[in-house]
């Protein structure tokens, strides 16, 4: 198992790869594992608003993946399925936590580092409006949160979104555009002006 | 449209889909309260379709790959369950010792003598043999014994608590059978 395995997972479709993983290939774990772990953890960063807390919580949900993945069924999508696991963590970590209080008062400007500008002091404003966001999402309740989460950065569609919490599509739609207004009146509120050049 | 009603969040998720019915559009013109509502939820809608991924750190691969072969691993474990199971098992035979005595004492004597040697479990015979006779009387007899002594409670107790380890031991590590399984 060394680089040249690591190399030919690397080109192997997912399914391939998933049943490596069920046959107990720890290669193919870790295959799985970079595929999925910026989806993870921005998912972790986005409902826990804390860049070290998501970090553990990432970490978590890729050893109950691991744990549980002779229960995944190939029915669903396997992003679906790991980031269900990654959403009953995240709230229930939140519901421990019962406070959502996050301090952005520490940048780092190497989280939003993949984000292409022309020149440093856009991409200063581009991770400006990027944690502002992120402040603003934090107001949310945490149910309608993990909805805008799931449905615009995963492009999760209602049903499926529905399939992930237990409950309806019409549940699902109505706190969608609760959560929508919400946060519109938040950005509107807070004269939001990101999309910078 | 604008006689009639304002907007609801159905109509307000088609516009933003783009396949709203015109009507829809023109009420949006002539209704001050559904254009501040649909401002709020474009501006929502377009900040999210466009807010970036964050990326995981660089070393959360090797992180979360260590602790994974930190668990034990399927050999340890499955050894692990057999452990306890076998242990399990083993408080359950030990608490069943006085009755399988009393089952050889009955089998050759046709008598379940109440003594020290033999404690709360000839109630379970006398329960047995009784019971298609007259069920009542069997439980009463049953329990009369069982609970006419510490030394019958005892064993009573212990067969109960034998019965509750090996259930709860089992359904807690069924999960874990089947995850080494495939291991």
């Amino acid at each position: 198992m060394g680089h040249d395995s690591e190399s030919t997972l690397h080109t192997l479709p997912e399914e391939e790869v998933i049943a490596r993983a069920l046959q107990g290939e720890l290669d193919a774990v870790g295959e799985l594992v970079r595929r999925y772990q910026n989806a993870v953890f921005n998912l972790c960063y986005r409902m826990l608003g804390d860049y070290h807390e998501a970090e553990n919580a990432a970490q978590e949900v890729f050893i109950r993946m691991y744990r549980r993945l002779h229960t995944y069924k190939p029915a669903y999508r396997f992003s679906t399925w790991v980031l269900s696991i990654a959403s009953h963590y995240c709230v229930d970590q939140l519901r421990k936590r019962r406070i959502t209080h996050v301090s952005l008062d520490t940048p780092e400007m190497h989280r939003y580092a993949h984000i292409r500008t022309v020149d440093p002091e856009t991409q200063a404003l581009l991770q400006e409006d990027a944690e502002t966001l992120q402040r603003y999402l934090n107001m949310l309740p945490e149910d309608q949160r993990l909805i805008l989460v799931l449905h615009y950065w995963y492009d999760f569609s209602y049903r499926e979104i529905a399939h992930i919490l237990h409950t309806t599509e019409g549940a699902v739609k109505t706190k969608a555009h609760r959560a929508r207004r919400r946060l519109g009146e938040i950005l509107k509120r807070k004269g939001w002006q990101g999309e910078r050049p | 449209m604008s006689a009639f009603r304002h907007l609801n969040a159905e109509d307000y998720e088609s516009m933003l889909k783009g396949q709203a019915n015109p009507d829809v559009w023109n009420h949006l013109q002539s209704c001050t309260q559904c254009r501040t509502i649909w401002e709020e939820i474009y501006l929502a809608h377009h900040t999210l379709t466009n807010a970036p991924e964050v990326a995981a750190p660089a070393h959360l691969l090797d992180q979360v790959m260590t602790a994974i072969h930190a668990l034990p691993q399927p050999e340890q474990s499955r050894k692990r369950v057999w452990r306890l199971l076998g242990l399990a098992i083993g408080i359950g035979l030990y608490s069943w010792f006085s009755l399988w005595g009393a089952v050889i004492g009955y089998m050759f004597t046709r008598y379940v003598p109440i003594t020290p040697f033999y404690t709360g479990f000839q109630g379970i015979l006398a329960l047995l043999s009784a019971f298609w006779w007259n069920w009542r009387h069997a439980l009463s007899v049953f329990l009369r014994v069982a609970t006419s002594k510490p030394w019958t409670m005892y064993t009573l107790l212990s067969f109960a608590l034998s019965l509750v380890l090996l259930v709860g031991l089992t359904r807690y590590y069924h999960r874990r059978l089947f995850v080494h399984a495939n291991g």
